[in-house]
């Protein structure tokens, strides 16, 4: 079973080594090119590989860095993180003015707010999005599949 | 130097530079009371919204917001024991037990009017620096700029935080990561995978959300409610005899700035470390004497005055070599680039007005957020009990909208995500974060300085004198941080 905290050194070297890789069977780029991504991905792999050698081993991390005492699991934090990367298919149906809205509004209402507060956030969200970005600083934002 | 003043106060007293600055100072304001929003993630979040600003607004902005933070953060450091930025977590010890004695708005005082005038000194010593810096700059060539690109990385990697292996991973990431798309040297497309997108590279603006602001966004989202604080009587007599505390202690007040601004200038030192060693070198041997002793103004103004002088030390190798020193001063070298300018010894002598100007927004960032805050103090630290769940979803639509903005790109929000994945798993597992970046900024100027040092001098480069001392400081850097990683290893020590 590969321990969790080997998954950061394995996936960085495994996929610098994968674009190295394709650099030269796949690419084809010669030495001027390849050089730099060479060097760089040379200290990438090479710290990598005795972090992970050392996970497979055994424990010898200290205790979580100040910044994180308190915090859930690994699974724990990727569970928020797919809840408020739902935010992406709300943007791309409803675009950047309604799509936020109902996020802010299906977020909130998940996490125990009520229902006034939910919908007087989730309205304001959307007039703060359209009057400033739209109406003011004129940005082309994406209106959703039906806009 | 007078003129070189003059010129600068003009660039400065430009309506939309103003008005955009003091925008940046109310927002830094408010991000510093919020707990869990610190200058990085402020930066990050406001980099997108720069575009098509005139430089010195748009690097202002910048600036001012990231100043403002930390004063934002001590008044909820003092009043409720939660810092809003990390590097306010010094003041907590003393500002808090100050609180707790029922002398809050003393503390407030001392911490507002050491941060305000740490700051002006601090830019007083920036603006005394550049000029000073110029002729020694113009010596460096593009060996020398190679290898200080390098020692930059190697200290942020090695000696920012955690194990030194895992800052070489991060920054080697970021190097990596800064190879995709057109090469500058040869016009050539690097690992684009047949995606337009990519032929340009990974945008700086995505990279720095999703690794930032992310990871902040999860935290909250994931955070409970805190519970609402009682209001506190502004009585000015407190606030006023707060700020005359400072400057009935010079020596602690300037030996705090002093400190501020040397960490400052190092690079890798850390923006945290200058307000913990201002703490230590104020309270250190009383703290021997009563290891108990808490509520001693001391402790308030000394981590205050570095903090906020730190800033200045660090804009010197950000705005005379191109070099920053710490993560903020890469995001805002980031500002610098995405507005078309490259900080380094040309900028320096084509620009001093302009770096001059920043010294001069510094400055008065500080002072005017320190004025904004006193009456504010009381009620503003109220906002820190905002529930984490509320304020995620609303960075959340700003971070998503920023992105998109930048480059009317989808997938550029879409790299947000991905990055913040990313992000999550290097702040779980103690990665470099900033290492990252400073990789990512730095690899193109790190491979073309390489490219043409080869070309002129072959590998013999390395033996031209100042980058010999460069090539030591570089061996230095690496032999001390295994040092400190060895000491930390050894049974009964903990790290940092």
């Amino acid at each position: 079973m590969i321990r969790t905290d080997a998954i950061l050194p394995l996936l960085a070297a495994g996929m610098t080594l994968l674009f190295l890789l394709s650099g030269w069977l796949f690419y084809d780029y010669g030495w001027v090119v390849m050089r730099f991504p060479l060097l760089a991905g040379a200290l990438t792999i090479g710290a990598a590989l005795p972090l992970w050698l050392r996970h497979r081993r055994g424990p010898v991390e200290p205790g979580p860095p100040p910044d994180r005492h308190g915090d859930g699991g690994i699974a724990a934090e990727f569970s928020h993180y797919l809840a408020i990367a739902a935010i992406l298919p709300a943007v791309w149906i409803l675009g950047f003015v309604l799509g936020p809205a109902l996020f802010l509004l299906a977020f909130l209402r998940w996490h125990g707010t009520g229902w006034g507060l939910a919908a007087a956030m989730a309205a304001g969200t959307a007039l703060f999005v359209h009057g400033v970005f739209v109406q003011l600083l004129h940005l082309q934002l994406h209106g959703g599949v039906f806009g | 130097m007078p003129d070189v003043i003059s010129s600068a106060l003009s660039l400065v007293a430009h309506a939309p530079t103003l008005l955009v600055a003091l925008a940046g100072l109310s927002i830094g304001l408010v991000c510093g009371v919020l707990p869990g929003l610190s200058g990085l993630t402020t930066l990050a979040i406001l980099l997108p919204f720069i575009y098509g600003m005139e430089p010195l607004t748009g690097v202002g902005f910048l600036l001012a917001a990231h100043a403002a933070v930390y004063t934002g953060g001590s008044v909820t450091a003092i009043l409720l024991g939660i810092p809003g930025a990390p590097a306010n977590a010094a003041t907590v010890r003393d500002g808090f037990a100050l609180h707790r004695q029922g002398r809050g708005l003393y503390a407030v005082g001392a911490a507002l009017t050491a941060s305000a005038l740490g700051g002006l000194l601090s830019a007083l010593a920036l603006v005394l620096l550049l000029p000073m810096l110029q002729p020694v700059v113009l010596a460096f060539g593009a060996p020398e700029i190679f290898l200080l690109a390098l020692v930059g990385i190697a200290s942020v990697a090695l000696l920012d935080q955690g194990e030194p292996l895992k800052g070489l991973v991060a920054a080697g990431l970021g190097l990596f990561l800064a190879t995709f798309g057109y090469q500058r040297i040869t016009g050539v497309p690097r690992f684009w995978m047949e995606s337009d997108y990519l032929l340009d590279g990974i945008r700086l603006v995505p990279l720095v959300l999703g690794l930032f602001a992310i990871p902040e966004i999860v935290r909250l989202a994931d955070a409970g409610g805190r519970p609402a604080t009682a209001g506190t009587a502004l009585r000015w007599r407190d606030l006023a005899r707060g700020a005359a505390a400072v400057l009935e202690r010079p020596w602690t007040f300037l030996r705090s700035v002093g400190i501020g601004v040397v960490v400052g200038i190092v690079p890798g030192v850390g923006g945290e470390t200058a307000p913990y060693l201002a703490y230590a070198a104020a309270r250190g041997r009383r703290d021997q004497d009563d290891a108990r002793a808490a509520g001693d103004i001391d402790g308030v103004i000394a981590p205050e005055a570095s903090n906020n002088a730190k800033e200045g030390g660090s804009l010197v190798p950000t705005l005379a070599l191109g070099i920053p020193g710490s993560a903020a001063m890469a995001l805002l070298l980031g500002g610098f680039l995405i507005l078309g300018i490259e900080p380094g010894p040309d900028f320096l002598v084509a620009h001093l007005d302009m770096a001059t100007a920043l010294a001069i927004i510094l400055a008065v960032t500080n002072l005017v957020s320190a004025l904004l805050m006193v009456p504010l103090a009381a009620g503003v630290a109220k906002l820190a009990s905002v529930r984490g769940q509320l304020l995620a979803p609303v960075l959340l639509v700003l971070v998503m909208v920023g992105a998109y903005a930048t480059g009317n790109s989808g997938a550029d929000v879409l790299f947000v995500f991905l990055f913040g994945a990313l992000g999550l798993l290097m702040r779980r597992f103690n990665y470099s974060r900033p290492a990252l970046v400073l990789g990512f900024i730095l690899g193109p100027i790190l491979e073309t300085y390489l490219h043409i040092s080869l070309q002129a001098y072959g590998p013999a480069f390395i033996t031209r004198p100042i980058s010999l001392t460069l090539g030591l400081m570089l061996v230095g850097v690496f032999a001390w941080s295994y040092l400190r990683s060895r000491n930390d290893r050894r049974p009964g020590v903990t790290g940092p």
